[in-house]
């Protein structure tokens, strides 16, 4: 009862429209052609209103025919630039994530002052953009150097004196740097808990987060 | 209050023509049009209104805006050829008059070619 009082209602408005608009009308020759099209119209309008009521699908791609006479780019080249611009977006909010994850990660290791962390590189996942793999890039050398500073800052006292180890059985000054660019243990125990923490901190499971040291 | 001003418009407009008519008939011409554009100018804000009511009732009916929007444009087409074609003939170029409405003609069919295959479309679809 309800779609039938539903239909016509929609049928006295479209009739009031159609008195309206015959109104219009201009007089003359032009009159009957643009009744023609008016009755067309109102055709269409009926049709759509009972297509409602029976939940009838025959009507879903009449708008689409309409659409060519708008002088307009096609419906498919809008689409195409549309998706391309969402793309490059999608492409730059994911960089901008990234970056930020990035400095993120480093804020959080940098807590650790007995290693020096250069670089994270965090790694999305394509399609939501989640995190695919941090990995975390620790300087060697600086090690010294950050713990030395902070000896001098008298703040933590003797945990900036770096190990003595003394290397008896060194052959020649060319093997001299290989060792020096190792990582030592407790470096390496240090980057394991901070990566331990970092994958903590993000709810990652721990083999999506790993270190490396370099020079 | 527009109506006595429109009306007053064309009076002494057509007064006018009608004079000179006799002395300078292409400065009569001119003239006619002249007033013809000045009327439709006139009532060219009040059509908004009308126009938004359409809206509102197509919107009501939940007729797509690209259907009034033909219609619309069909009327105004008709409406811009009736008013150059009626110029034309007082200018005594009835040739010219016939040439503009039968362009309008073919305009107006050329937009209702998609509503017709629509239609079309929709009848085609309700046949079992």
């Amino acid at each position: 009862m309800e779609v039938l009082r539903e239909l016509i209602q929609t049928i006295i408005v479209i009739v009031v429209l159609a008195v309206l608009v015959e109104m219009l009308l201009p007089g003359g020759d032009m009159r009957r052609y643009v009744k023609m099209v008016m009755g067309l119209l109102i055709i269409m309008a009926i049709l759509q209103a009972a297509a409602g009521v029976v939940n009838s699908q025959f009507m879903q791609d009449v708008p689409a025919v309409t659409v060519s006479d708008t002088g307009a780019p096609p419906l498919e080249d809008i689409m195409a630039v549309g998706q391309e611009l969402a793309g490059k977006d999608r492409d730059k909010a994911e960089q901008q994530f990234s970056e930020g994850l990035s400095r993120q990660v480093l804020a959080l290791v940098g807590m650790n002052p007995e290693v020096q962390a250069v670089d994270a590189q965090v790694s999305l996942d394509g399609e939501n953009s989640d995190i695919r793999e941090i990995t975390i890039i620790f300087n060697v050398e600086d090690e010294s150097g950050a713990g030395g500073q902070q000896a001098s800052n008298g703040i933590g006292g003797d945990l900036g004196v770096q190990p003595v180890v003394v290397d008896l059985d060194r052959k020649s000054p060319a093997d001299e740097q290989s060792p020096a660019k190792t990582a030592t243990t407790e470096q390496k125990k240090a980057a394991a808990e901070l990566t331990k923490m970092v994958s903590q901190f993000y709810n990652l499971k721990p083999d999506q987060v790993k270190y490396k040291f370099e020079e | 209050m527009d109506i006595l001003q429109i009306s007053g418009i064309a009076l002494t407009g057509a007064v006018l023509a009608v004079v000179l008519k006799q002395k300078a008939p292409p400065m009569a011409v001119l003239l006619s049009v002249a007033v013809g554009v000045i009327i439709f100018l006139l009532v060219l804000g009040k059509i908004g209104a009308i126009v938004d009511i359409l809206r509102q009732l197509s919107e009501r009916a939940d007729i797509s805006s690209i259907y009034l929007g033909t219609l619309l444009k069909i009327i105004g087409i008709a409406y811009i050829a009736d008013f150059i074609a009626q110029i034309c003939r007082d200018a005594d170029q009835g040739a010219f008059a016939t040439k503009v409405e039968l362009a309008a003609k073919i305009m107006v069919l050329v937009l209702a070619v998609p509503i017709v295959v629509a239609v079309l479309q929709a009848l085609l679809r309700l046949v079992p």
